[in-house]
């Protein structure tokens, strides 16, 4: 364990050598903090808000000779749990409830490829250390990554001084409002899990998978060549990094979702061919920390989606070039 | 902490702004040198950000502490300043689609003299000196307060004194170390 | 200087003051050029003791500042333009099993954060020609819902939102946060 954890150090330490302009002792605590979070049990409650929204969620996380185990569980709102056995995912809804085909509910998978993501972002990222403080009654370093355009929201992420787990992350706009916040209410570090921890209590249907089977490449991949659409405006380093068609609308039409990312930022662009006349998203709309653009371009129906500012929605959603034929 | 003052600043009593600029200025400054090195520029760009940030209270929701919403406004206006300094006729040519993003990496690093950095340590080193020198309750009042980030309440409960107690306690530990420090910073009153 | 004047500056370096106090203190504060100094003095102390970084030389840009600012109205009271300063209670991060949990939830709508926006669509920004931004935003107010009339586009947007969580979120957890959460509005 300690060797793999040595090892993949020092691939961070390659990963993240060539940015020069952010504060070495910066980078270092987010280095330490990509990896903590792999390698450390930790037990505790954490809550996301957003405008009004609330949610709680209890994480347990092991890790040890076989592996990473991750148990999370939603305190409020619709009963969800989801356990994670390495690249195994079970979702467990409450009987009675339709099972979601949602194969990643856990996203792009934090932190197995958060070192990843942060050597793309750092680019257009300032990484500089901010101030002292306390969260969940832990003394914190804040981490700040201000971005280097208005294009995108920056972040100022506490880490735990003594064992270097990420315990709060706040999305920032560029007048350091507070758009989205996720934080540790409590947390317990560095004890032992034991097994029954780990166990699912919820009775209800579940649903398993591995999660490479719906792999998600943090890093830039080529357009399909057969999609119709272009993008002709991004902001800086902002790259394709998923495109499929997978999706069903409710009257029948496929749905392509382009994704784009920084690393850090990202933003969905979905184009839904009109089946039929219903009402559609026109100009600007705001949720939380997410912003969204809607436009109708050659029959189809296309949305702009992220946790991004306003005017990147919408340069991006004007942008949009239809290749296909006629 | 400042929300008080802030919500005096809202409803317009700009001598609230300026304890918010007194009480902040020093470290403001201080990250602002750390982007544009010249002290005469840096309190120009400061300035630019407290005006910024006068301007901007209306939005301020106190999602955040007061100080982290400043301290985001100094640092985009020191990029915007470095962005806008860049723009002038440079002395090697810039493509003008790279001028936002010119940043010299040694701009960017803190910006600490060996001077100022002695004189830190040597300040620490003194403050900690008067701390120990207290009696033990005006030093723990003060290091709770400090160190541990509790409030006068949070404080009082601790001790199990009045929140008066603990205010006097605090300033009587201030008023020590002040006089310690400018027996070192030469300043008199 | 009376030792009171000093005991007042110590307590608004800790942000304690409020009321009459605090009035008084800002009356000090304007007119004795002592009472300034000593306040940065304090201030100066307490960022050394918190290991900020701090420059060491004497600064005043309050006069600047001031004079920069002179042709500016001073602010109204005005709901429409001030935001409202969301207090959250001392005890709102504490730990919590569930059912304290939604007491929190509780408790933020005694402070008045449930209060529900009125629904306005953005303005639409200022397309700027480069990544300076010299004018600020309007920004809708945020809330639990899209600023959409429609209930269709609302529910189409949310489920857009999930997806994109799914597949493009800044990290495993948060995303399922943020999912999970948007299951909750429907």
């Amino acid at each position: 364990m300690k060797k793999v954890f040595q090892f993949v150090l020092a691939c961070s330490a390659l990963v993240l050598s060539f940015n020069t302009a952010a504060e070495p002792q910066a980078m270092q605590t987010l280095e330490r903090m990509g990896v903590v979070a792999k390698q450390l049990n930790y037990d505790g409650i954490f809550s996301y808000q957003a405008g009004n929204k609330l949610q709680s969620i209890r994480i347990i996380h092991r890790a040890d000779e076989q592996g990473e185990v991750e148990r999370l569980i939603s305190l409020n709102g619709v009963a969800r749990e989801v356990i994670r056995t390495n690249d195994m995912v079970t979702c467990i809804y409450p009987e009675g409830k339709p099972v979601q085909e949602n194969h990643r509910p856990l996203g792009r998978g934090f932190p197995t490829d958060f070192l990843r993501r942060l050597s793309s972002a750092e680019a257009y990222y300032q990484f500089s250390l901010g101030q002292k403080g306390r969260v969940a009654s832990h003394h914190t370093q804040e981490i700040v990554a201000t971005p280097i355009d208005n294009y995108r929201y920056g972040y100022s992420l506490w880490v735990d001084k003594d064992n270097d787990l990420l315990l709060q992350s706040d999305l920032l706009d560029s007048m350091g409002n507070v758009l989205e916040t996720f934080s540790f209410s409590s947390v317990e570090m560095g004890q032992d899990i034991p097994e029954q921890s780990l166990k699912p209590e919820m009775q209800g249907n579940a649903m398993s998978w591995n999660r490479n089977e719906y792999g998600l490449s943090a890093v830039k991949v080529t357009q399909d060549q057969s999609s119709i659409w272009q993008v002709t405006w991004l902001p800086k380093g902002f790259n394709l990094v998923t495109q499929q068609n997978r999706f069903k609308a409710r009257n029948g039409a496929s749905i392509e979702q382009q994704v784009y990312s920084d690393g850090l930022s990202s933003v969905s662009i979905f184009f839904e061919k009109i089946r039929a006349r219903h009402s559609h998203l026109h100009g600007g709309s705001k949720m939380g920390a997410a912003n969204a653009f809607g436009t109708i371009m050659n029959a189809h129906f296309i949305t702009v989606v992220g946790e991004v500012p306003a005017r990147t929605v919408e340069k991006m959603g004007n942008s949009i070039r239809f290749n296909g034929a006629e | 902490m400042d929300l008080e003052l802030v919500q005096r600043v809202q409803a317009g009593d700009k001598k609230a702004f300026d304890v918010l600029i007194m009480k902040y200025q020093q470290r403001i400054v201080h990250v602002i040198t750390g982007f544009v090195h010249d002290p005469v520029e840096a309190l120009d760009v400061a300035q630019e950000a407290f005006i910024k940030a006068y301007r901007a209270i209306p939005n301020f929701r106190g999602d955040s502490a007061f100080y982290t919403w400043l301290y985001r406004i100094a640092i985009n206006t020191s990029k915007n300043h470095l962005t806008s300094r860049a723009r002038r006729p440079p002395a090697v040519d810039v493509d003008a689609m790279d001028a936002t993003n010119f940043y010299d990496a040694a701009e960017l690093k803190e910006f600490e003299t060996p001077e100022s950095s002695l004189m830190t340590d040597e300040l620490q080193k003194t403050i900690h000196q008067a701390i120990e020198g207290l009696p033990e309750d005006t030093a723990t009042a003060i290091k709770l307060r400090e160190l541990e980030g509790m409030s006068y309440e949070e404080i009082a409960q601790a001790m199990e004194c009045p929140i008066g107690t603990v205010r006097s306690r605090i300033f009587r530990a201030r008023d020590a170390i002040d006089k310690q420090i400018q027996e070192i910073m030469g300043e008199g009153e | 200087m009376t030792v009171n004047q000093n005991e007042l500056l110590s307590a608004l370096v800790d942000g304690e003051l409020q009321g009459k106090e605090l009035d008084d203190v800002l009356q000090l504060l304007n007119t004795n050029e002592q009472a300034r100094r000593q306040l940065q003095r304090y201030q100066h102390t307490s960022d050394l003791l918190h290991d900020h970084s701090v420059s060491h030389h004497h600064i005043d840009l309050t006069d600047r500042v001031s004079a920069a600012l002179d042709d500016d109205a001073a602010f109204t009271t005005s709901s429409n333009n001030t935001a409202q300063i969301i207090a959250f209670p001392k005890h709102f991060w504490k730990q919590a099993v569930s059912l304290a949990v939604a007491a929190s939830i509780g408790a933020l709508a005694v402070v008045g954060v449930m209060t529900q926006p009125e629904n306005q669509l953005i303005q639409p920004p200022q397309m700027a020609s480069v990544e300076v931004e010299t004018t600020p935003m309007v920004v809708a107010k945020t809330g639990k819902r899209w600023t959409v009339e429609e209930q269709e586009i609302e529910e189409r947007l949310n489920s857009y939102l999930v997806d994109h969580n799914e597949y493009a979120g800044a990290s495993g957890v948060f995303s399922y946060a943020r999912v999970v959460s948007y299951d909750m509005g429907q």
